[in-house]
């Protein structure tokens, strides 16, 4: 009776040092998954577009149709290292209260952090705030 | 190794779900984010909760002011950002509602909540009473920097109004700009009057 049970410890030891690769995949197929998820659902007011040029990284805030972005606060990209850089945007409402185009930003950099924007939808006559995770 | 490709099956097909429900779970985040505020408009007969802000703007001495001190009266609030122009716009309705219905029972509250952090400049109190110099507003303003009172009220869009009748009960909650004389506008003054008319 008890050298199977000697037996059945010794095999528990040797599966579960098995099982570490096997654990590790495991885990790496969850995060992306996870990271998939996150990732999956677009934004229903603005995307994010990244373009790569010798410069650095080129990231324009285009708002769907009838969305604005508000002027009074330009959009920002918050970096994990704690720099705050503001959107630039060129088409405005006549009044300049709004962005109507596409906002730019050329980061030399990482662009990893959060990209806030206030957007107001034309004829809802409210604003929300927006915020998009980005990486790289 | 077989071991570990059957965990990795499992743990795979757990990803698959997992992404599968978070992506509902977004996607219909969205979706209800992405509705109109407007037509989310509720009348309702609930008890209003007790903000807790402790910095304010016009009042005497800058002391708070609170709910459960404004038994008796009718309290209009409206949750804004001087950053936002849906808010800024409709603070002539809200500057016209204290001056005609103040002597008859109306308190205007302002709940100034930032729409981004620190950095931005919305949390100083300095920028505020700048606004309310700029917008001729001489009804009570908190500011509600931690969004404390914001989520007390589940509040989603700037701007946003809530009108508490004498008992201290929410009778309207809405949300989106509106203009002095426009239709929401009117809708609203109904609204103050037939409440004021209340004991």
């Amino acid at each position: 009776m008890t050298a199977p049970a000697r037996l059945t410890v010794k095999a528990g030891r040797s599966t579960r040092c098995r099982g570490w690769p096997g654990r590790a995949l495991a885990a790496l197929a969850i995060a992306v998954g996870l990271a998939t998820a996150c990732e999956a659902a677009p934004n229903p007011y603005i995307h994010l577009q990244r373009a790569t040029s010798g410069a650095g990284i080129r990231l324009e805030l285009v708002p769907a149709p009838g969305v604005r972005i508000n002027a009074r606060v330009k959009p920002v990209l918050e970096r994990v290292d704690g720099s705050v850089l503001a959107f630039e945007g060129s088409d405005e409402t006549a009044d300049s209260s709004y962005f109507t185009g596409p906002l730019t930003l050329l980061v030399g950099r990482t662009t990893t952090g959060i990209v806030r924007a206030s957007v107001c939808p034309r004829g809802e006559r409210v604003c929300r705030m927006v915020e998009i995770r980005t990486s790289q | 190794m077989t071991n570990s490709i059957l965990t990795l099956t499992v743990a795979s097909a757990i990803a698959l779900v997992g992404a599968t429900v978070l992506d509902s779970a977004a996607r219909a985040r969205l979706l209800a984010q992405s509705r109109n505020p407007l037509t989310g408009e509720r009348a309702l007969v609930q008890p209003a909760p007790e903000w807790r802000n402790t910095s304010w703007l016009n009042t005497p001495d800058a002391k708070p002011v609170r709910l459960s001190s404004l038994r008796g009266r009718v309290v209009l609030l409206n949750f804004w950002t001087y950053t936002c122009w849906n808010c800024t716009g409709a603070l002539p309705s809200l500057v016209q509602y204290d001056r005609q219905y103040r002597d008859q029972g109306l308190t205007v509250i302002g709940m100034h909540c930032p729409e981004f952090p620190p950095y931005a400049g919305e949390h100083d109190k300095a920028n505020v009473a700048a606004a309310l110099r700029q917008y001729h507003i001489e009804y009570p303003n908190a500011q509600d920097n931690d969004h404390a009172t914001w989520n007390l009220y589940d509040i989603q869009y700037w701007p946003s109004f809530v009108l508490i009748d004498r008992q201290g009960r929410v009778r309207y909650q809405g949300a989106g700009e509106f203009h002095v004389g426009d239709a929401t506008h009117l809708e609203w003054d109904k609204r103050i009057r037939k409440l004021l008319a209340e004991e």
